[in-house]
């Protein structure tokens, strides 16, 4: 029996997931089985150091599966680790200070270990890499020198739920093989919405970084641009506050002026009215936009850790989407109606580490992994 | 008396509306609106590389005049002055466009000396447009004291869109501190598009649905028209929020706006400057602010960064139509105005292919050959009318300026809807005392 172990680092802590691999036998994703899981904090390096070590101590995995959020361009698929890699994670650090250093700490953990385990490494990013280029371009000069000398290069919009959207697509076209053009809608914290044609993205809600798009828990979604300048004008918070303000204090719980998460919203539906209104009109508006730009849609798929939540969202998407006036005309006027009849809509229920589970399964069958 | 709105006595209205650096004017009779007379004082300022003119129009001729305007209030006296050699002045109403009216004002209003206090609170709500109108109107109390004024915003509108839509998710505290929510823009146009709309299908225009096209050749927006009302724009707090527009970015990442707050030292104006006038299909291209240029030279050459661009602004304006058509799900019809939106049949065709799902099939040759506006120019088999149709925020601003005095005409008072005055607490107290002045002002108007 051999043992994967999937590390997904969130905030202050690492979560961990010992899987007991079987043989390997297709649908390996269901013959594997979850032996324990837990958290580790990170905040503190070396004492999380020590408890990475005596998890490896008693698991001894043939491979740790790490997710990691941002791969930039570089990554376009799932990496398994060896020196060449850690010079190109380090080259991201720029872009994305919050959550490479984490990663790269951890990977020099792990190396440390006896045995030294292999690393796969999973980005969330990877998915997104090839957005056709009017999908991924800001309308902006990044190349202008006026912005502090390029600091800005390689500004460019991701996505980063992909590792979810990626099962969720394999599934529904596992199922209805003749589905194109799929929504996937992943509801996380940070909800997403994506258009993939063909296996390939064309729209996805989420921006440079995972505050633009749809509102989440905690996040403010895509808002006019000229409210940050705005905040800063007039408050003179700086940015590292209004960043605070924007991702921590904003979203569905700024609208319902408590803590809240997406299943909440859709639990009581009097008291949440007001966030789970705005929730949905932003997901309907999504949806709308990757129709535009696939020219149609033939299923949904929902995925993410809020499953009550995306039944209910679903049930309005649908109808909404299908059109409240079937009954063509009235007299003599010619009336568009949106959606001509009901698409299958399918919901994908693993939690991410399965799902990673079942990522290293399908690598290690095709390849050496 | 009783009469009812259309009966009043014909009214020349003079309607003044400012731009970042122009002033365009039009006299228009209401209630026929017939335009007498119309002009523009271009490149108003102190400091232009080219002198200050006015291009002066009257009975079919064009005049172009050289003339020294360093304000919007030299600009007025020179614009008035021209105006007298063809005929008397002053009109019966001075019509003001105000682009974003904040809490203070939410509907169109006329407006007296008393509410001048509540103009100086919405200066800086935009500071490009909002200033040479508060100029205006106090030159116009200072010159002519006896002729009313009415106020036409272009967030007037858009004040029907449902909370769902205007909210932003930040804290209610920063919410209410600085008035953040959508105000929408273009709205002024918006409604002049979609009842001329609804006119040329016979639709009456509280059954009228439809998304609006504004493609400017400086801002644009698309609307949401639910019931002849808006129902959501594309801008939102500001005009930056939405399209590509000819120098503005749009919608981005606000990450990526904290990033050049940072980036620039906290030199927040810096980066205004930079996502307000050197972005969108400015800073896309390189080339040109006007997309027909980069639909040019994307068309004539290899250029990459051209058709990149146009890729870009063609994407955006086909999302937001696709997500407006799901909102409005039952769209007669889908309106093209402003001078792209009007003029330049290539974007039309790209914005309407492979809309299919949404019931928009446009006919490419009526497309082509669209002059006489509007025009219907989808195929047959389109569920939704596309039209083409001509914009005239003039002649817009006069409509609703007469539809104010009609109004008050109707009911004998101004009701606090009328005048869209509420006070700085969202309370009516200090409408009451806002109403009066309004009254008092058009009893003169009445004698």
């Amino acid at each position: 029996m051999r043992n994967l172990v999937v590390l997904i680092p969130e905030g202050f802590y690492v979560n961990y997931f010992v899987y007991s691999t079987g043989d390997l036998q297709p649908p390996a994703d269901e013959s594997y089985q979850l032996q324990r899981k837990g958290r580790i904090r990170s905040r503190d390096s070396s004492a999380s150091s020590d408890d990475i070590r005596s998890l490896m101590d008693d698991y001894r995995p043939k491979t740790v599966a790490i997710r990691v959020l941002y791969g930039g361009e570089r990554f376009r698929k799932p990496a398994l680790y060896d020196r060449s890699i850690l010079p190109a994670l380090e080259e991201l650090v720029p872009d994305s200070p919050l959550h490479i250093p984490p990663a790269i700490r951890l990977i020099k953990t792990l190396e440390r270990a006896v045995p030294v385990p292999d690393m796969l490494l999973l980005f969330e990013t990877a998915f997104f890499v090839d957005l056709p280029i009017q999908e991924r371009t800001y309308a902006l000069d990044i190349e202008s020198a006026e912005i502090s000398d390029g600091a800005l290069d390689g500004i460019r919009r991701f996505g980063y739920h992909g590792l979810y959207h990626e099962a969720a697509y394999r599934r529904i076209s596992r199922q209805y093989k003749e589905a194109a053009r799929v929504i996937s809608i992943c509801l996380e914290p940070v909800p997403e919405v994506v258009g993939i044609y063909d296996g390939r993205p064309v729209y996805v809600s989420g921006g440079s970084t995972p505050m633009e798009g749809i509102p989440g828990n905690t996040t403010c979604g895509e808002i006019d641009p000229g409210i940050v300048l705005l905040i800063e004008e007039k408050k003179k918070l700086g940015p590292e506050t209004i960043n605070e303000m924007l991702t921590r204090n904003s979203g569905l719980t700024a609208v319902a002026g408590q803590q809240v998460t997406i299943e909440d919203i859709f639990e009581d539906e009097e008291k949440y009215k007001a966030a789970r209104d705005l929730l949905e009109y932003r997901v309907l508006l999504s949806c709308g936009a990757a129709i535009a730009l696939m020219g149609g849609y033939d299923a949904m798929v929902f995925s993410g850790k809020y499953g009550h939540a995306a039944e209910k969202l679903s049930k309005w998407l649908t109808a909404r989407l299908a059109g409240s006036t079937r009954h063509k005309a009235r007299q003599g006027t010619r009336t568009a109606i949106v959606g001509e009849e009901s698409k299958p809509v399918l919901y994908v229920r693993d939690p991410l580490d399965r799902i990673i589970a079942a990522d290293y399964c399908r690598l290690a069958e095709g390849a050496n992994v | 008396m009783d009469i009812g709105p259309g009966d009043l006595t014909t009214m020349n209205i003079f309607v003044l509306n400012c731009g970042s650096s122009s002033l365009k004017y039009g006299m228009i009779s209401m209630p026929a609106g017939e335009e007498i007379l119309s002009g523009e004082v271009q490149r108003i300022g102190a400091k232009t590389a080219e002198a200050s003119r006015i291009v002066h129009r009257v009975s079919g001729r064009e005049e172009t005049y050289p003339i020294k305007a360093g304000s919007y209030k030299e600009a007025f006296s020179e614009a008035t002055r021209i105006v007298e050699k063809d005929m008397s002045f002053p009109p019966d109403v001075f019509a003001h466009r105000l682009v974003q009216g904040g809490a203070e004002f939410r509907d169109n209003t006329l407006i007296t000396r008393r509410e001048f206090p509540l103009l100086e609170k919405i200066r800086d709500l935009a500071p490009i447009h909002n200033p040479p109108v508060i100029e205006l109107i106090n030159e116009c109390d200072a010159r002519y004291p006896e002729i009313p004024q009415a106020v036409i915003l272009d967030t007037a509108f858009h004040s029907t869109i449902p909370e769902y839509a205007y909210t932003y998710p930040l804290p209610e505290g920063i919410r209410d501190e600085l008035g953040i929510r959508k105000y929408g823009f273009h709205g002024i146009s918006h409604q002049y598009v979609s009842e001329a709309a609804a006119e040329f299908l016979g639709i009456a225009p509280e059954r009228f649905n439809a998304v609006s096209c504004h493609l400017g050749s400086g801002g644009a927006s698309l609307c949401v028209v639910a019931g002849g009302k808006s129902a959501d724009n594309s801008m939102g707090f500001s005009p930056l929020q939405g399209l590509v527009m000819s120098t503005r970015c749009g919608d981005l990442d606000p990450a990526v706006v904290l990033k050049m707050i940072a980036y620039t030292g906290g030199d927040y104006s810096k980066v205004d400057k930079i996502l307000n006038r050197k972005s969108g299909v400015l800073g896309l291209s390189g080339i040109s602010s006007d997309i027909r240029d980069v639909i040019r030279r994307a068309a004539g050459t290899e250029d990459e960064r051209s058709r990149t661009t146009l890729d870009v602004y063609l994407s955006r304006i086909k999302k937001y139509l696709g997500a407006y058509m799901t909102v409005v799900g039952n769209a007669d019809a889908v309106i093209f105005t402003d001078t792209i939106g009007e003029s330049v049949p290539y974007v039309r065709e790209l914005v309407c292919r492979n809309m299919d799902y949404f019931g928009i099939r446009l006919d490419k040759w009526k497309n082509r050959t669209a002059t006489g506006l509007p025009a219907d120019i989808s195929s047959s088999g389109s569920e939704a009318h596309i039209l083409v149709v001509r914009t005239n925020e003039e002649a817009a601003i006069a409509k609703r300026a007469y539809e104010l005095l009609s109004r008050r005409e109707t009911y004998g008072h101004i009701s606090p809807a009328d005048v869209g005055l509420v006070g700085p607490d969202g309370s009516e107290s200090a409408f009451h005392e806002n109403g009066e002045g309004a009254n008092e002002k058009l009893s003169r108007l009445d004698s």
